[in-house]
């Protein structure tokens, strides 16, 4: 893993964190900029899977792979939910905390990756 | 009561039930993780993050499935799960040598920025809410109004 990269990324989710809990609190639901932005992320987060499982495949290995790999799943699958809950009819202020939290833990789920690399 | 529509949790709780799932998750995941590959380095401590996750997950299908039911088992789950946070607290920072690696629950839950000890407080507040306990369908509703 690139740490610059990982690191950009960890800055972008942290953006779309506070960006989700100002919309919670001005008791606004994810509106359609907002959720470009966290598919935005959720792409980066699939690229540098991508990239970190092609580095593994050519022989890197993480000192504890099995943790690593668990890390890698959790930052692709939680962004997807919050999306879901956001694009939702029913969808409230309360789906924007969703995000903003889903985003703030894949977010330290990316320095976790970092260190385990 | 025969709604034909499936009852659904709305307001706060759908941010609470998200909240409990990522930690039955992260909290599972590591359970599982170092039951599997160091159990014998802090059993203990490795046996109450999975007991914590089992908590979490009760918790966040309550959540999600309303009924009276739920209702009552998301309270006496939370009720646990706060004697636990305060419990394992205590213990982890009276005699550290118990817990050689850290649990979802030890020192208070430090390392989820104290999250876990907050949690069961804020979950068993918005449960105890009269619009909350009717969504649940735990008193009649005073209207057709949902938590």
């Amino acid at each position: 893993m690139n740490a610059i990269a990982a690191l950009a990324i960890f800055v972008f989710l942290m953006a779309l964190s506070v960006w989700g809990l100002i919309l919670a609190v001005t008791r606004r639901r994810p509106d359609r900029t907002y959720l470009a932005a966290v598919a935005i992320g959720e792409i980066e987060l699939v690229l540098q899977a991508i990239v970190a499982l092609v580095v593994i495949a050519g022989g890197h290995r993480p000192p504890s792979i099995g943790e690593f790999l668990g890390y890698l799943l959790a930052t692709v699958i939680l962004l997807p939910y919050g999306i879901v809950r956001g694009r939702s009819p029913q969808a409230t202020q309360w789906d924007s905390g969703v995000i903003a939290v889903v985003t703030f833990a894949v977010a330290v789920a990316v320095l976790r990756l970092l260190a385990l690399w | 009561m025969s709604s034909p529509e499936r009852r659904s949790v709305q307001g706060p709780g759908r941010l609470i039930a998200a909240v409990y799932a990522l930690f039955a998750l992260s909290a599972g995941a590591r359970a599982v993780f170092q039951i599997a590959t160091k159990f014998s380095h802090a059993p203990l401590a490795y046996i109450l993050s999975a007991v914590a996750a089992a908590i979490y997950l009760l918790a966040a299908i309550c959540f999600t499935f309303p009924s009276a039911g739920s209702w009552r088992t998301a309270v006496v789950a939370l009720c646990i799960e706060f004697v636990g946070v305060v419990g394992v607290g205590l213990i982890s920072v009276l005699d550290p040598s118990l817990f050689k690696d850290a649990s979802v629950w030890s020192k208070f839950g430090v390392g989820y920025g104290f999250v876990p000890l907050v949690l069961p407080l804020i979950g068993l507040w918005w449960l105890w809410r009269p619009a909350t306990r009717a969504a649940f369908g735990e008193l009649l509703p005073p209207e057709d109004s949902v938590a």
